[in-house]
């Protein structure tokens, strides 16, 4: 195999056609062609990355960036209406009566926990559809932007609905008791629900040992606290499972389409 | 009808140059010829841009009997380039007389 396959796999992959055979393919074949071989490297990666970015801000990639990101807000309104639907209704407590549904523990924000990452693949597929002329390195940074928004949502957005919503709950309850009956702090809550804590508080919970909260008991752990742990590990878990699920489904919504003229032309 | 008045950069004015007297070159033979003045990182890329501003035409290396890897790219100027730089170089000669000289009063 000659040096330079990989670099030119990679340009053709990236890069837009007619680019890679103006810019990039003259690079290569003069890297291959010379001695210094150092020179002929940083000669190729400056040209790539003026390539990319040229690339990226032609009229084709940015079809493919409003295509994708349109039907990536239609899914994600489509979902968030059913979800409010269902949620906000009585249909939540025929929900819940469903067993193994587990509706319930997806609380109100289910479209920016499970619905983001699985929106990516569509999202990509219908955008590069419809902008086929568009370059690699655009599907790509289309499939990037939807695993950082995935991680967002999941990791800051969601949690701060979460906490939105028990803060509310806490103050309702507080208002139409009139303070007469004693409840948790909402510190204390806030502090156990590890639905409701953003990315790097949750790491920082699950990596905390369990809290005595009882100043007299230094060594008394209550037990709501015992599973507190545990709680913040699954949720730990939970999260950096979606975000492997996004980057599948930016894989996916990026390689879908040129598998699937793989298998038409074998057959 | 708009008409765009052509611009050449000093680099894409170096590289014509060198074309215009040395009729064909790769990239990598433009950079040697240059002196230092067009360096290896951009020289593809302005190659590539006076492609498609239309200043140069390519074309590959004839296939060489058990050669390996990518052929070649071979640049060469084309008439509308070369008399870009020629109204270039006219221009430029011209302004230089109208400037005035420093130090007199």
């Amino acid at each position: 195999m000659n040096r330079g396959w990989l670099l030119h796999a990679l340009a053709r992959w990236l890069c837009s056609p007619q680019r890679c055979a103006n810019v990039l393919e003259p690079a290569i074949a003069d890297l291959q062609h010379d001695s210094n071989r150092l020179a002929g490297y940083r000669a190729f990666w400056i040209s790539l990355v003026d390539s990319l970015a040229h690339d990226v801000c032609e009229r084709d990639s940015r079809a493919l960036f409003g295509q994708a990101a349109a039907a990536f807000l239609a899914m994600i309104a489509m979902s968030a209406a059913v979800e409010a639907a269902v949620m906000r209704s009585p249909l939540r407590a025929a929900v819940h009566a469903v067993p193994y549904l587990y509706w319930y523990a997806l609380a109100s924000s289910a479209t920016l926990v499970w619905i983001v990452p699985l929106a990516i693949a569509p999202a990509l597929l219908y955008g590069r559809r419809r902008a086929p002329h568009a370059a690699g390195v655009a599907g790509l940074c289309a499939a990037a932007a939807g695993v950082f928004l995935s991680l967002a949502a999941s990791g800051w957005i969601a949690p701060a609905i979460e906490r939105a919503g028990i803060v509310r709950q806490h103050e309702a309850f507080e208002a139409a008791t009139n303070k007469r009956f004693q409840t948790v702090p909402l510190e204390v809550d806030l502090d156990r629900m590890s639905t409701a804590k953003s990315l790097p508080s949750l790491i920082k919970g699950a990596l905390a040992p369990p809290a005595h909260r009882f100043p007299g008991y230094p060594n008394y752990v209550a037990p709501e606290d015992r599973y507190s742990h545990e709680a913040h590990w699954m949720d730990l878990k939970l999260r950096l499972l979606l975000l492997v699920a996004s980057v599948l489904s930016g894989v996916v919504g990026l390689r879908a389409r040129s598998l699937a003229w793989t298998v038409r032309e074998r057959s | 009808m708009k008409r765009e008045f052509p611009h050449i950069s000093r680099t894409e004015r170096i590289i014509l140059d060198l074309l215009v007297h040395d009729e064909e070159l790769y990239g990598l033979q433009i950079v040697e010829r240059s002196n230092g003045l067009v360096k290896r990182g951009t020289v593809y890329v302005t190659l590539g841009r006076m492609q498609e501003k239309g200043y140069v035409e390519s074309r590959t290396e004839p296939p060489v009997p058990g050669a390996i890897g990518l052929p070649r790219r071979l640049y060469r100027p084309t008439a509308y380039g070369a008399a870009v730089l020629k109204a270039w170089t006219r221009m430029a000669t011209a302004l230089a007389r109208l400037r005035p000289a420093r130090g007199l009063s």
